[in-house]
């Protein structure tokens, strides 16, 4: 029986859009049939979803989304991220695969915690096989994470420690080199909160010497960056 | 060596023995020779334990244990001591005590003019501590003193000030006596200087106090004989004779006064034959029985008068011989006891009855001794006065010293106090000028460190946008497309048909712009994007800010051979001062379109010149607004020259010449 399969692809690189189509038109079994539309922008992938859903005769089987996108011409559409969600929204049947080049720890739980999507790959990991296993993966038996993403599942799991949304980002956010005095151009909050927030995840890691610099070591060493 | 040593205890002990040494001396059941050894015993523990005070008192127990030994020259000697102690503690009343001491010894000496000396000093302090008593008595010793010298005028003097202070005392027996003794006294001054009428009125008065007196009638009846002489002076010799009579014929007045009944029966007898020259028997018997009296009394004074008497009733009745006799035994007794008007008297008769040579001898001797009594009298009587004033003036003088020492005391402090007072002020204003000049050294490092810090933050930011946008760019330009030809040449490496390898090619030659585009990446980083953060940065973005906010267009033009960095920060803040002022003013008040800045080493000076197109100002006549003034002091404070060109309409032009050194 054939297994006909849509799916939509998306990503600013016409390139990579040509690598997946490649691979998993190469690697695809007998009996699948795939039919592939892709989009390089969010307001161009916005519009397929929408017209799948209207459509209700095509809707896909599968998305795959890269995070960073040209953001929509309105500019409410900013990343891949919010295009997971408008499907989950407009075709809650489709499998979601995220596709970034985005490794830390915290971007990626924050993907699952946000889309909980039904594939996680992370670019640097992917190779043709692993997309073609991934994506058959998928198909059967989501979800299917790229190995380092499981391994900062393993890892956040294993410690004790829980960080909220918010402390997750500051470390994040301090890891990528922002100021502390500049963290409130980037969280809701004001600066004696996230002095607080700083103070309790010293704590939480045991950093004795009070240095943001060892704060990170130690977040990192735990896989939470 | 164990003098210096003593302690407290041994101190306190050595009082209670000295203590209990002058009980004992002073106890009169002592016998006196024990008294002066215990009085001196207890002046050598005084002077042991070295409190002058101590000693004070102790040298005047011993000094009065001298005196009543009779030890005169001791009594001096510790006297003179006790009194450079006195004077040391400024103890007045032992002073007053002391002087007193010392004028008696000197008028036991018959130092007169000494014992004067101390008793007007004693008297003096004694007047200050308001003594009356002792004033008195003190009074008495130098108006009888002074009647001795014949200074009767002196003798007056004090006298009547005596009386005056009795008057204030109460009416006791001792102060009777005392009213009485200066009553008599001034009576014999009056009767010396023959005023017998006032001298009669004394003696009187001298009557009338006697009979106030216990047990007076010594003192009534002595009273009475020299009432007698002066009216017998008088002339009115049957009074007197009466009066002489009533005297001698006082009952027992043999017993209880020989010497005044013996003067009293002179007196008769002499006045019998003065009445009477026929009564020259009778009178020479009455003197005989004087003569037997005075014998047995040793009383060389009345024996002496009767001795005259004697000689003129011989005289006067013709017998040459016994007048003779009685003459020399007037003059020999006149010489012992130093009398002179008795010898003057023995002089005379016997240069009357020696005929020849002898009398004139006599006679001769008579004129010298009555020439050098005369004279001894003119000076006499002046030289208490004299020491008077003189022991005034000293004390005058004296305190004139004290007083200048004390004024110069007094400036020499406060010049002193002046000179530390300037100096203090001097020391302190140059402390204050380096404290202010360091602080407004550090006031500038601190702005310009603050410049800086501003600067370095926007330069901070600036890098960490540029370092976004590169990491933006590899990851979202780069990563992606050499991730897109991995995947594609993975697949196409699964894949041997001839189109894979074409495939393969064209992402081969793929990766060809990706090289590119990492070299360009490359290129932007190698490239510093951002320099450190410089004093011409900073003042690059202050005229950029002001020219924005003032709508003016700039140049700026900074010579590339000034070394800023070497500048000190107080120059370059200045400096960045002047620039801000100076681009304020041009906004305030010239109206221009364009400024010109620019920076120019010539000479190691830098020439600042900030030029506008605005409307100028006659510099000659313009009044200096605060900005000009704050240039003014600026460029003094870095040692520079300012020099403002303008034209009217056309523009204003600052040069600020700015020595690289400084």
């Amino acid at each position: 029986m054939m297994q006909e399969l849509k799916i939509l692809m998306v990503d600013d690189h016409p390139m990579i859009i040509e690598g997946y189509q490649n691979t998993l038109l190469a690697t695809k079994k007998e009996n699948q049939k795939l039919s592939i539309d892709i989009a390089h922008d969010c307001d161009m992938a916005f519009e397929l979803i929408k017209k799948a859903s209207i459509n209700q005769e095509s809707l896909f089987d599968i998305c795959f989304f890269d995070i960073s996108l040209p953001i929509s011409k309105d500019g409410l559409i900013t990343s891949g991220e919010d295009l997971a969600k408008l499907t989950r929204e407009y075709l809650p049947n489709a499998k979601v695969v995220i596709l970034t080049m985005f490794n830390e720890s915290y971007r990626i739980l924050n993907i699952i915690k946000e889309i909980n999507p039904e594939g996680l790959l992370i670019k640097s990991d992917l190779t043709s096989s692993e997309l073609a296993e991934a994506f058959q993966h998928i198909l059967v038996d989501p979800p299917y994470y790229s190995s380092t993403v499981s391994n900062f599942l393993k890892t956040t799991i294993s410690h004790d420690i829980y960080l909220d949304e918010i402390n997750r980002k500051i470390l994040h956010l301090l890891s990528q080199g922002i100021k502390t005095k500049s963290l409130r151009d980037y969280i809701d909050l004001s600066m004696s909160a996230i002095e607080k927030r700083k103070k309790h995840l010293k704590d939480l890691f045991l950093v004795e010497d009070g240095k943001d610099e060892t704060l990170l070591n130690e977040a990192r060493s735990k896989g939470f960056l | 060596m164990s003098i210096t040593l003593i302690n407290a205890q041994s101190k306190n002990k050595m009082l209670d023995s000295i203590l209990q040494l002058r009980e004992l001396a002073n106890d009169d059941s002592t016998p006196l020779n024990d008294k002066v050894k215990l009085a001196k015993k207890s002046y050598e523990l005084s002077k042991k334990i070295k409190i002058d005070s101590t000693i004070l008192k102790s040298g005047r127990d011993l000094s009065y244990m001298y005196v009543i030994n009779g030890d005169f020259e001791n009594y001096k000697f510790y006297n003179h001591k006790n009194l450079k102690l006195a004077t040391k503690l400024k103890d007045t009343l032992s002073l007053a005590n002391i002087n007193q001491h010392l004028a008696y010894y000197h008028y036991n000496n018959s130092h007169n003019d000494s014992a004067y000396y101390y008793y007007y000093n004693s008297l003096k302090l004694y007047t200050y501590l308001k003594n009356l008593p002792v004033q008195v008595d003190i009074l008495y010793s130098m108006a009888n003193m002074q009647e001795y010298e014949k200074d009767y005028a002196g003798s007056e003097k004090n006298a009547i000030e005596a009386l005056k202070l009795l008057n204030q005392l109460p009416e006791t027996n001792d102060n009777l006596i005392s009213l009485r003794a200066f009553n008599n006294l001034l009576a014999v001054i009056s009767e010396r200087l023959e005023r017998r009428e006032e001298a009669i009125e004394y003696y009187n008065k001298t009557i009338e106090i006697s009979k106030k007196i216990d047990n007076s009638k010594y003192y009534y009846l002595e009273s009475l004989n020299n009432l007698a002489y002066t009216i017998e002076g008088q002339g009115d010799l049957e009074r007197a004779f009466k009066i002489y009579n009533e005297v001698a014929n006082e009952p027992q007045l043999i017993k209880f006064e020989p010497e005044l009944y013996v003067l009293a029966i002179g007196n008769v007898a002499r006045l019998k034959f003065r009445l009477d020259q026929s009564k020259a028997l009778e009178a020479k018997e009455i003197l005989f029985d004087a003569l037997k009296i005075t014998d047995s009394l040793d009383d060389t004074i009345n024996e002496m008068g009767i001795y005259g008497f004697l000689a003129d009733i011989y005289d006067k009745t013709n017998k040459k011989d016994s007048a003779l006799y009685y003459s020399k035994k007037l003059l020999e007794y006149a010489r012992i006891t130093n009398s002179n008007t008795e010898r003057l008297q023995a002089l005379k008769l016997l240069g009357q009855l020696e005929i020849g040579e002898k009398g004139v001898e006599f006679l001769n001797e008579h004129i010298r001794l009555s020439d050098s009594l005369l004279n001894n009298e003119r000076k006499a009587r002046d030289k208490f006065t004299r020491i008077e004033f003189e022991t005034d003036q000293i004390i005058a003088e004296k305190d004139q010293i004290s007083k200048e020492r004390l004024i110069f005391l007094l400036s020499s402090i406060g010049l002193l106090v002046a000179a530390i007072l300037i100096y203090i002020i001097i020391s302190q204003r140059a402390k204050n000028k380096q404290l202010r000049f360091n602080q407004m050294q550090q006031e500038a490092n601190e702005e310009i460190y603050n410049l800086m810090i501003a600067q370095q933050s926007n330069i901070e930011e600036g890098r960490t946008h540029e370092k976004k946008r590169i990491s933006k760019e590899l990851h979202d330009g780069v990563l992606g497309k050499l991730f897109g030809t991995r995947l594609n040449l993975d697949t196409l490496n699964l894949m041997a048909t001839p189109e894979a390898m074409k495939s393969r090619e064209k992402y081969i030659h793929g990766l060809k712009s990706i090289e590119e585009e990492i070299r360009k990446i490359s290129h932007d980083l190698s490239n510093d994007f951002v320099s450190d953060s410089n004093f011409v940065d900073i003042m690059t973005a202050l005229i950029e800010t002001q020219s924005q906010a003032y709508n003016l267009n700039y140049s700026f033009d900074n010579d590339s051979l000034i070394d800023w960095e070497e500048l000190p920060n107080k120059t370059k803040i200045h400096i960045y001062r002047m620039l801000q002022e100076t681009l304020q003013n041009i906004y305030k008040h010239a109206n221009a379109n364009k400024v010109k800045i620019s920076f120019k080493l010539k000479n190691d000076v830098i020439l600042m010149t900030i030029e506008d197109d605005g409307d100028g100002f006659n510099v000659t006549k313009a009044r200096k607004g605060i900005g000009l003034k704050n240039i003014d002091s600026r460029v003094k404070e870095i040692g520079g020259i300012a020099t403002v060109f303008s034209e009217i309409n056309v523009g204003t032009k600052f040069e600020i010449s700015i020595p690289q050194a400084n």
